[in-house]
């Protein structure tokens, strides 16, 4: 099979860096393949991309060595615009990606750049909305589409100029469950087309329906092959800081479709001495709503008629598709926005009563991205705002703010610039900035967006450790597998309003089986739910199926 | 009629939005500019129907109005004196001329709302694009309108979060922009660090400075537009011949 590309002893430092993101990589794919990239915050994955793209030396200035090869032609000494129409570059900010008020206009964009004749690029344009499942969107406005519709949008707009070689950044971390599936399907229709792909990903579930899967570790090439071998190897993925999924070893895979084999048996007692939990939440209820709407200028309705308890010391998920209403219910309870109607109380007062300085005392609230929030000049005086903002000073202040940063493992970074710190790291400072505060509720909206798994691991159990000593916590996320592991109370929203409350595993059980809820499971409790011990973890597997295991 | 307004020749409605300005332009008399500006709103209103948008805006006019008021009498120095204090003599004319730029500049503020209510960025690219203007230029002017709502958000977002650690964006304007200030960091960072990628998207789409794409729609002009740039060309030529015979103006020798 001819290659897409080869890349042979690549390496590549950015312009200022004293160590390369890339040394010596050594790849190649063949046409019409899907490979997924794996491995922690700044193996160099985008590096990759950015080799393949043209996008480096030239537009991201460093140096390099190494040969690159596109469809058997020389990249070196080419600019992106050069290979424009070949490949494509989605990025996972949408808005980077988007241009035009119009999705019409955003999909023609590049054919007219191309000089394609108008009967052409209209052709090309209604063939590429109705490829990325956007028949009927051409007039709409981009502004109102929907997170998952932007990155169709954005794909489609790829596939327009007719790329050969489309390359996913993260693509799908920001979209809901139902949107990543629809891209991962996308990218598989793609592929059965003759385009090739390349996507870097963050979640290990999301790779098996691609054909290869690379893991990069330290700027090198760790392994390459079939997902589901490399996934199965906890040694491989551990040097690589990917979740595992050993019980695939287990799994026989139907078109994509993972079950367990029919010969593993699960064992009753295990599984129910696993899942008995103790109940230590208290029943002092901390969030009260009922009746809750909150309506948007210009009309639409985000939430309709919320009734929702959470009691100290809980831990909660708020899941649900994108634009189900979850941030806007986040941002009531922490007094960002004002509810239209409805009653909203924080330990037993009415909001509308309570200052919005007095409310910050009640909750803190971490915003998807960190860089939102942060502005000072340095990691201690950003965490410091928070509390100096509440009248603490003096000793007291800098006890807080040490304190704070302690807890994120941070205190030695007090003095350096947070607009330098890795994602993660600014992540953490941001989560400091709202622990110095010491709020009794924490609201986290996607806490863990562009975090590899080992970064997310570690903020969940961070936030374990803060629930430990009293804090109730609300996360509002898509990651199922963190919902799986780390949170015991699932609350699911759909078109504003609560469809369903109960334990995660209840929800995920529910979900395993019908896809009413609108929630993608984990991989692992999609393939036990129908044994009837529906597990949320690999532990839980290994536990209550291990024991059929040879 | 909003719609036969939309679906002028960009071009045509570039033309409109210059020629609304020249008219804005040619009188400095507060009773003409009324008249030019009451048909600004009219035309606002009725044809490209964005009354609520123009409800909205009225706060900012008034204050233009009034800080038009407040600064120009002092560089009118003819016509009877109302009154002085110290340096600042505030004169009839003065008075009568501020009254005018004010009028002017809300005015302006009409015609550049009926314009961008009417034509998408993409229009405005094409208009300029038929004015035989740069590609580059046509672009990155049709790319601001669009990123416009993206700042926004941007913004919005900062404040927010601004909030939620317990900053009340509420009181006098000093303190206000005392709290606005430090944001600039924050949103001048996150929308540097997006532009970035969107210059490597846009250069991997075929973009590039020099190109001049071949549109998939691109605008036809009708009778409406000839009728509509013959109406332009009836106003402005009458307007600059009642000027040139000495209507509109309380002062002559300035614009």
């Amino acid at each position: 099979m001819p290659a897409a590309f080869s890349i042979s002893n690549l390496a590549f430092t950015y312009k200022g860096a004293t160590e390369p993101a890339v040394k010596s990589v050594n790849l190649e794919l063949g046409k019409g393949r899907y490979l997924s990239v794996m491995g922690r915050s700044g193996v160099g994955k985008t590096t990759v991309l950015y080799a393949l793209s043209a996008v480096i030396p030239e537009r991201k200035k460093g140096s390099l060595e190494g040969n690159r090869l596109l469809f058997g032609e020389p990249l070196d000494g080419l600019l992106p615009s050069d290979i424009a129409g070949k490949v494509a570059l989605v990025f996972q900010d949408f808005e980077a990606s988007l241009f035009s008020t119009e999705a019409n206009d955003e999909v023609a964009l590049g054919p007219e750049y191309l000089g394609f004749s108008p009967a052409e690029t209209r052709a090309r344009v209604s063939e590429s909305l109705r490829t990325c499942g956007l028949d009927g969107f051409g007039e709409r406005k981009v502004n109102q589409l929907s997170g998952g519709e932007k990155q169709r949008l954005a794909v489609a707009a790829a596939l327009a100029v007719d790329a050969k070689l489309l390359l996913f950044d993260e693509a799908t971390s920001d979209l809901d469950p139902k949107g990543k599936s629809d891209v991962a399907s996308l990218a598989v229709d793609l592929v059965k087309n003759g385009r090739t792909v390349v996507s870097v990903e963050t979640e290990a579930e999301a790779t098996l329906t691609a054909d290869e899967l690379l893991l990069l570790t330290g700027g090198r090439v760790l392994t390459k092959g079939k997902p589901a071998e490399i996934l199965t190897d906890a040694r491989i993925c551990s040097k690589a800081g990917v979740q595992p999924l050993p019980f695939l070893r287990v799994c026989d895979e139907h078109a994509g479709d993972w079950r367990l084999r029919r010969d593993i048996k699960g064992d009753k007692n295990v599984f129910e001495a696993l899942t008995t939990e103790a109940c230590r939440v208290s029943h002092s209820p901390v969030i009260q709503t009922d009746g809750l709407t909150y309506s948007y200028p210009g009309g639409a309705d985000a939430l309709a008629g919320v009734r929702l308890t959470v009691n100290a010391g809980e831990i909660v998920a708020v899941l649900g598709q994108n634009g189900s209403g979850k941030t806007t219910l986040a941002k009531c309870v922490a007094g960002i926005i004002t509810p239209t109607s409805g009653d909203l109380r924080l330990f037993g007062r009415d909001t509308t009563e309570i200052p919005q300085l007095e409310l910050a005392r009640y909750v803190g609230y971490l915003f998807q991205n960190p860089d939102h929030q942060i502005f000072s000049e340095s990691v201690f005086d950003e965490v410091a705002f928070g509390p100096r903002n509440i009248g603490i000073k003096g000793d007291e202040l800098k006890a807080r703010t040490r304190a704070a940063l302690e807890t994120v493992g941070m205190a030695e970074r007090r003095t350096d610039d947070p607009f330098a710190l890795t994602k993660g790291d600014r992540q953490r400072t941001a989560l400091a900035s709202v622990l110095a505060v010491e709020p009794k509720i924490i609201i986290l909206d996607e806490p863990t967006t562009g975090l590899d798994f080992e970064e997310v691991r570690s903020v969940m159990e961070l936030l374990r450790d803060l629930n430990r000593k009293g804090i109730t916590i609300i996360i509002v996320t898509h990651s199922m597998p963190l919902v799986a592991e780390y949170v015991p109370r699932s609350v699911i929203m759909r078109d504003g309003a609560i469809v369903m409350d109960g334990s995660t595993r209840d929800v995920m059980a529910w979900s395993a089986k019908s896809y009413e809820l609108g929630i993608e499971p984990p991989l692992v409790t999609k393939i036990t739910a129908e044994t009837g011990y529906p597990c949320l973890t690999n532990y839980e597997f290994e536990e209550t199926f291990g024991g059929s295991i040879e | 009629m909003s719609k036969n307004i939309r679906r002028l020749h960009p071009l045509t409605k570039i033309l409109w939005l210059l020629g609304g300005l020249v008219l804005l332009l040619v009188f400095n008399d507060p009773i003409y500019l009324s008249a030019v500006f009451a048909a600004a709103v009219i035309f606002a209103v009725i044809p490209c129907r964005i009354g609520r948008q123009l409800i909205k805006a009225v706060p900012l006019l008034v204050v233009f109005f009034i800080a038009s008021l407040i600064i120009w009498p002092p560089f009118i120095k003819s016509g009877v004196t109302w009154f002085s204090l110290g340096p600042y003599v505030v004169t009839i004319h003065g008075t009568a001329y501020a009254a005018a730029m004010g009028l002017r500049i809300a005015g302006t503020v009409v015609v550049a709302l009926c314009f961008a209510s009417t034509t998408s960025p993409e229009e405005f690219a094409a208009g300029l694009r038929s004015m035989k203007a740069p590609s580059a230029i046509s672009f990155t002017l049709s790319l601001a309108f669009r990123l416009l709502p993206v700042v926004a958000e941007t913004t919005a977002r900062v404040v927010e979060s601004q909030k939620a650690r317990g900053v009340a964006f509420s009181g006098g304007l000093v303190r206000r922009m005392k709290l606005y200030l430090p944001l600039i960091v924050p949103v001048v960072l996150l929308n540097l660090r997006g532009s970035d990628q969107m210059a490597i998207g846009l250069e991997l789409r075929g973009f590039a400075p020099s190109k001049r794409p071949v549109p998939h729609d691109p605008p036809r002009s009708s009778v409406l537009d000839v009728m509509a740039v013959f109406v332009l060309i009836l106003l402005i030529a009458s307007a600059l011949a009642a000027r040139l015979a000495g209507y509109g103006a309380i002062i002559p020798d300035r614009i």
